[in-house]
């Protein structure tokens, strides 16, 4: 089967998950405690209000027919409406899963940019000062919760240094988003030639990714370290060394190369949590993102958001792990896609 | 081993190409002059006058749609760029003049010659009349108000006498009627835009205003962006002088530690919010150096619910022992840090008919010792106490209380719940101690208790308070006209509710504002949001 086949087999494997998914999500809108048409009707609610108001939600219907109400507004693709922004569903995400996505993007960057090549520098340079501060900075970074990390950032280069913006989202108040395309105001102003909004847009991102690039360092620093130590003890580097191959080709072609299986695997999980996880760095830099919005409608338990964040969620994971089994066969070309 | 000098050049690169990002100069603060930012962390649920229940919504609306009458800001003395609503002083607002016909059961409203809506059309007593009929039968809080409140039942009762004369006709003289007037619920819309958005299935067009202004008021709404800002633009050719600022931006900032450090940085020029700030961050900003505070006392009432449907609240000496338990003394500086006053009645002190004296209640645990003892609770007797999770003074509060409670013999667990789950607990009856917040916006003792304590307000009677008595004065002072009468009343009830303990009192709250020092014009009015009409930078 060919690689188009293969695609085909797992997005179709996926739609029986998704399905599921959508039954624990509505289930668990269901069964948490609280009534979402109790926030609704405000606070001179009277039982006539809340009842007229359960009733324009669907909620004093049986639990089956609001499962088929909530699935097949879904497949028509009406994920409800949010009471605490009063819009659709579909329009918050719209323009939150973006933000998501280029905080996470950017933050998945910063831990790939210096976890990886910490890990493998602490592997070769096995218990030096530098495999110390590695570690030092793992546990640091695992340890030290983000909204500390964040406020501490906010607090050195917004409020002492007067070199990081205000936390106030994405852009500064001076310059309009870039034209969309995908969302990402990274991206768009870059392919827009927006350089004002590139600019601004690089400056917000700045401490939040760091903050939360710092956070997910460690597992991936760990995991490069210990596979790189495996690896460069293994025979064929050894046969390498003993070829004469230069050390520069041996570490980061030979052994390197095939450190990056589980480095692949490790990476998506992140991208799972970051995308679903960072409410905490969003709240501390009113990042207008996902988590935000989805703590926000488990408080007022407003059924659209939460179940819509679920499935989102789920989707997501279903394609993450898709593109890391993909990622593998261009790793290591002994992984047939089956 | 040590780093060889590839391994360095690559970790330094690397690093500065993180850095290098952060050193550059921030734009200054050099913001226009015309414009006003503020911080909060609210949206916008919707733009209905009559629907509204997010902060977000409500000071949109308030800011864009002019009610007919509005409550009088008057100057305080001594806190100068200041101003506060007083009882029973109103102005015009779309209505120029108003008159009571039939003893006060018709309010006669003169609505303005001259006025607009922005597509033009004029602002006519036909257009203050559609608006009440919606109110009044629309989904939402007037159509609640208005039948139990002043005996307007039928739209009938809404009367077009010519093209600037509008009529309400209650069934029977009302104080409330102006106070009720006054609510940015009746904000005036222009009905052709209304109407030109009504459905069959939704006649007064509730899904449309949910994000559409059709109205006349100083700021329009040009940018609402959920989760990140909210911007308000001056009305041009508004029926007043034009606002002081053109531009307000409602900046959406949900983490509170960062509004301190924008505020400390001057990035903004106020928190609002209820509250945006709580009363530790407030007090660590006073006397900082180009920030002001604003604090004035407020009618919020903070008050420990005691479900009297349950053992062993529904014994009055439990009741009163709780009371004598609660160490107010310490909850005032530790908890509210000042910006509060004892609360020593069901009614809010700035309540007219507010009677200071009656309480007998203050910390004394013997005394609280005693009244279980004689009350025969066997102890330990174990108890819940209910919290909203995020309301940062409950929870402070909750954990004195406990402490002071385990001493006359409960065994207290507190129990933090979303607001969801809070609310839907306390409507059912199963909370048995929460703390329960409130603020009336109709400062008037009966509007009050009506809510709070009449055996009818099924879901805002949080303790299940049911005394056939007591319903009985509410029903008859609700129209009571002659104010001898209405404010003796309000005495006899405060006396039956504080023997009765009805709650566990604690506290009122301050109205406190952090803002630059060149801002002046901050209004409070009864419903503690702010209209930013008379703002001005110095």
């Amino acid at each position: 089967m060919g690689f188009g086949g293969y695609l085909l087999r797992r997005l179709l494997l996926a739609v029986p998950t998704l399905a599921g998914v959508t039954v624990i999500s509505f289930a668990l809108t269901y069964l948490l405690p609280g009534n979402p048409a109790l926030v609704k009707a405000g606070a001179l609610a009277t039982p006539d209000v809340v009842r007229d108001i359960e009733r324009q939600m669907g909620l004093d219907r049986p639990v089956h027919v609001q499962y088929w109400r909530y699935v097949s507004g879904l497949l028509h693709g009406d994920l409800g409406e949010s009471s605490s922004t009063g819009r659709p569903v579909l329009v918050d995400f719209r323009q939150r899963v973006p933000a998501t996505l280029e905080l996470t993007l950017a933050s998945l960057f910063v831990a790939v940019a210096i976890g990886v090549p910490l890990g493998v520098l602490s592997a070769v340079h096995r218990d030096s000062l530098l495999d110390h501060v590695s570690r030092l900075l793992g546990v640091g970074g695992v340890a030290m919760p983000s909204f500390w990390t964040g406020l501490l950032l906010l607090y050195v280069f917004f409020y002492l240094l007067g070199v990081a913006p205000p936390p106030l989202g994405r852009l500064a108040a001076d310059v309009s988003p870039p034209t969309r395309l995908t969302g990402l105001y990274v991206i768009d102003a870059a392919l827009t030639a927006n350089g004002a909004a590139l600019v601004s847009a690089l400056h917000h991102l700045m401490l939040p990714a760091l903050t939360l690039g710092f956070a997910v360092m460690a597992p991936l620093t760990r995991m490069v370290r210990a596979t790189m130590l495996e690896i460069l003890e293994s025979d064929y580097v050894k046969a390498a060394w003993a070829a004469g191959l230069p050390r520069r080709r041996v570490v980061y072609g030979d052994a390197l190369r095939n450190a990056l299986i589980p480095v692949i695997t490790v990476l998506g999980v992140i991208f799972g949590f970051l995308m679903a996880g960072n409410v905490v760095v969003e709240m501390v830099f009113a990042w207008p993102g996902l988590g935000h919005y989805a703590v926000t409608s488990l408080m007022t338990k407003d059924p659209g958001p939460i179940q819509s964040f679920v499935l989102f969620v789920a989707v997501m994971y279903v394609f993450v792990n898709l593109g890391v089994d993909l990622l593998y066969g261009l790793a290591d070309p002994r992984i047939r896609l089956r | 081993m040590s780093i060889d000098r590839r391994s360095f050049l690559k970790i330094s690169a690397g690093a500065a190409a993180l850095g290098g990002a952060g050193f550059r100069p921030v734009r200054s603060d050099a913001q226009d002059k015309r414009t006003l930012v503020v911080a909060w962390d609210t949206d916008i649920d919707t733009l209905d006058p009559a629907q509204f229940k997010a902060i977000g919504g409500y000071v949109t609306i308030a800011n864009c749609y002019d009610t007919p009458i509005a409550w009088k800001v008057q100057p305080i003395q001594g806190k100068p760029g200041f101003a506060l609503a007083q009882p029973a002083q109103w102005e015009g607002a779309v209505a120029e003049s108003w008159a009571m016909e039939r003893d006060g059961a018709t309010v006669v409203l003169k609505v303005r010659q001259g006025l607009k809506f922005s597509s033009g059309r004029p602002v006519t007593a036909q257009a203050v009349k559609y608006c009440f009929d919606r109110g009044l039968q629309s989904p939402g809080y007037m159509r609640l108000l208005f039948p139990s409140l002043i005996g307007v039942k039928s739209p009938e009762q809404f009367e077009v006498r010519d093209e600037h004369t509008f009529a309400m006709r209650m069934e029977q003289p009302n104080p409330m009627a102006m106070d009720i007037l006054a609510l940015s619920n009746n904000a005036i819309m222009d009905p052709d835009e209304v109407k030109a958005h009504a459905t069959q299935g939704d006649p007064w067009a509730a899904e449309w205003l949910k994000r559409n202004i059709a109205g006349i008021g100083p700021y329009r709404l040009v940018k609402n962006e959920p989760g990140v800002e909210i911007e308000l633009e001056a009305t041009k050719n508004y029926w007043r002088p034009e606002p002081y600022f053109q531009r307000v931006v409602l900046k959406f900032v949900p983490n509170e530690a960062d509004r301190v450090l924008l505020l400390k940085r001057k990035a903004i020029d106020m928190v609002v919010g209820r509250p945006g700030l709580s009363p530790k961050n407030v007090k660590s900003l006073e006397g900082e150096q180009g920030l002001k505070v604003f604090n004035v006392p407020d009618t919020t009432c903070h008050y420990l619910a005691m479900n009297q449907q349950r053992a062993p609240f529904n014994n009055v000496k439990v009741r009163q022992a709780i009371n004598y338990a609660i160490p107010i003394q310490a909850l005032m500086p530790s908890v509210l840090f000042g910006y509060a006053t004892q609360m020593k009645s069901p009614l809010p002190h700035l309540t007219p008919g507010y009677t200071g004296n009656l309480s007998p209640y203050k910390h004394d645990i013997e005394k609280a010792r005693q009244l279980m003892k004689e009350a025969d609770v066997k102890t330990p007797s174990p108890v819940k106490l209910a919290v909203r999770v995020g309301y940062v003074t409950h929870e402070q509060a909750a954990v004195w209380l406990q402490r002071e409670l385990e001493k006359i013999g409960f065994k207290v667990e507190i129990v933090k719940e979303t607001d969801a789950t809070f609310r839907q607990v306390a409507i059912k009856g199963d909370h048995e101690l929460s703390i329960e917040s409130w603020q009336s916006w109709v400062n008037d003792p009966w509007y009050h208790l009506n809510f709070l304590m009449h055996s009818r307000s099924k879901f805002t009677n949080a303790s299940f308070y049911s005394n056939p008595v007591l319903d009985k004065i509410i029903d008859e002072s609700l129209s009571e006209t002659n104010p001898d009468r209405r404010l003796g009343n309000a005495r006899v009830a405060q006396k039956i509710l504080i023997d009765d303990a009805v709650w566990g009192f604690l506290w009122y709250d301050s109205w406190t504002r952090v803002m630059k020092t060149d801002i002046t014009g901050i209004e409070k009015r009864w419903d503690t949001f702010e209209r930013y009409y008379g703002a001005r930078r110095a």
